[in-house]
């Protein structure tokens, strides 16, 4: 993907962005990138990973996704079928059968429920993420099967922009009360690992993120570590350079993007990140990663 | 880019066809897309022996010559999903397998341009709606074009050695 390739890409899906609630063609898109339509659907495909109308389909419910649990109270929330007309939905029929199909759950049973889960949303693509995909060893991960594990370390809950989490990696064997014994690397995977976990039910906007090393039994005399066993299972294997605050997009793409389009089920109860070397403090330096996902 | 000026007789298809987002990849495994997976599908009927269509098959003696159909939706500019249909000319198709499908493409004037190289994955469109057909003298005569491979056409992974032909249905602008 060249960098000519990705700002007209992104020129096209401003188009789409500066009108999720207004009237727009994937042939305005194209115009807006300079292609003809046939080579623009070729190159978003290429470059955003999805084809431009699933694109816009998906943000426009992502949006109304957000909408409907909002933060208005119940009296002045907005009424589903006035969601489904602002997101350019003919009817609550049609709304409601894309909505489905995207989450999982109607749209009235999602209200209810209160909860968004970003894993089921698609984010605005941005540049930060098409330079990350232009960094990764490429879109298709390797199937590969990991031992069972346990990762003992410090867990933190972290925002949706995963700041927070190089300071994690500071403490984390700085003070006598975290430091921790090393280990060397097993199995192709370095003992340095993170893991993304993300709560059922849970109503913030967030992941609890453990840095952790790679243990082969609980490390059970220091009352300021945590251990998490991970079963022995398949994964899809990302490879990527990149810098700590990076992760949310590294997320983002994985989970939003690759994941909904596999096949496999989209509840991952976490994400695995294995580490090439142990991660700097101040989280500025970029450092090879092996995300894993857990294949449901 | 240069253009002949061709007569072409009406054209019976046989092949398969794909409607949708034809840049679609599946994801998952394997990144490829809906061409790609509409070629594969329909290659691997050629050593098919119930594949016995009556009659020649034009083309040059060592190969067959394939036609990559693109034809516009009413929805097109809307959602960029259109038809895709491959296949070869067959004179007879009266025993035609239920595996396939018939296309028929009306007789037409065509401006047809080579593409080599580079040019084939290039935005060829953009260049001959935008740039050519204005001035040219003719405008579009239907709402799809055809890409013609033979001897040429090396495969995907030899482009830089290949070529192909690219038809465009037009006729004389009335205005120009």
């Amino acid at each position: 993907m060249d960098c000519d390739q990705s700002k007209r890409i992104l020129r096209a899906i401003r188009v789409f962005e500066d009108r999720l609630t207004g009237h727009v063609t994937v042939s305005e898109a194209a115009e807006a990138a300079c292609y003809s339509l046939y080579h623009f659907c070729r190159t978003f495909n290429t470059v955003a990973h999805h084809s431009p109308y699933d694109y816009l389909m998906r943000r426009r419910l992502s949006e109304a996704a957000q909408r409907l649990i909002g933060a208005e109270s119940d009296s002045r929330r907005p009424r589903i079928i006035d969601i489904a007309f602002d997101y350019r939905f003919n009817s609550a029929e049609s709304f409601s059968r894309a909505f489905k199909k995207m989450f999982g759950v109607q749209p009235k049973q999602y209200r209810n429920r209160g909860t968004i889960d970003r894993r089921y949303l698609l984010d605005e693509i941005t540049a930060h993420h098409l330079d990350l995909m232009n960094r990764a060893a490429g879109p298709i991960p390797e199937r590969i099967q990991l031992d069972g594990m346990t990762v003992t370390g410090l867990m933190r809950f972290v925002s949706r922009e995963c700041a927070g989490i190089d300071r994690l990696w500071e403490d984390l064997g700085t003070g006598p009360r975290t430091k921790i014994a090393q280990h060397s690397s097993s199995q192709g995977v370095s003992p340095y690992i993170g893991i993304a976990c993300f709560p059922r039910e849970w109503k913030r906007s967030g992941l609890y993120y453990l840095a952790g090393v790679r243990r082969q039994e609980h490390e059970t005399e220091n009352p300021a570590l945590i251990a998490k066993q991970l079963a022995a299972g398949m994964y899809a294997r990302f490879s990527f350079a990149a810098k700590h605050d990076e992760l949310q997009h590294i997320l983002e793409y994985i989970l939003q993007t690759w994941l909904q389009k596999s096949g496999y089920r989209r509840e991952v109860p976490f994400v695995l990140i294995a580490y090439d070397s142990r991660p700097e403090p101040g989280g500025k330096a970029v450092i090879g990663q092996q995300v894993c996902v857990p294949l449901l | 880019m240069e253009a002949k000026i061709v007569q072409r007789e009406r054209m019976t298809l046989v092949g398969l066809s794909f409607f949708g987002d034809p840049f679609k990849e599946k994801g998952g495994w394997n990144e490829e897309n809906e061409i790609g997976r509409l070629w594969s599908r329909f290659m691997t009927y050629l050593g098919d022996r119930r594949l016995q269509l009556s009659g020649e098959v034009p083309g040059s003696s060592d190969r067959t010559v394939f036609y990559e159909v693109h034809i516009i939706h009413p929805e097109t500019d809307s959602t960029g999903e259109y038809e895709i249909f491959t296949g070869f000319e067959a004179r007879d198709v009266t025993f035609t397998p239920p595996e396939f499908l018939i296309k028929v493409l009306p007789a037409s004037s065509y401006a047809v341009f080579t593409l080599s190289g580079e040019q084939i994955t290039s935005d060829w469109y953009q260049i001959i709606y935008r740039s050519w057909m204005p001035g040219s003298g003719y405008r579009e005569a239907y709402r799809y074009s055809f890409q013609m491979y033979d001897q040429r056409f090396k495969g995907t992974k030899r482009l830089d050695e290949s070529e192909l032909d690219l038809y465009i249905p037009v006729t004389a602008d009335a205005n120009a």
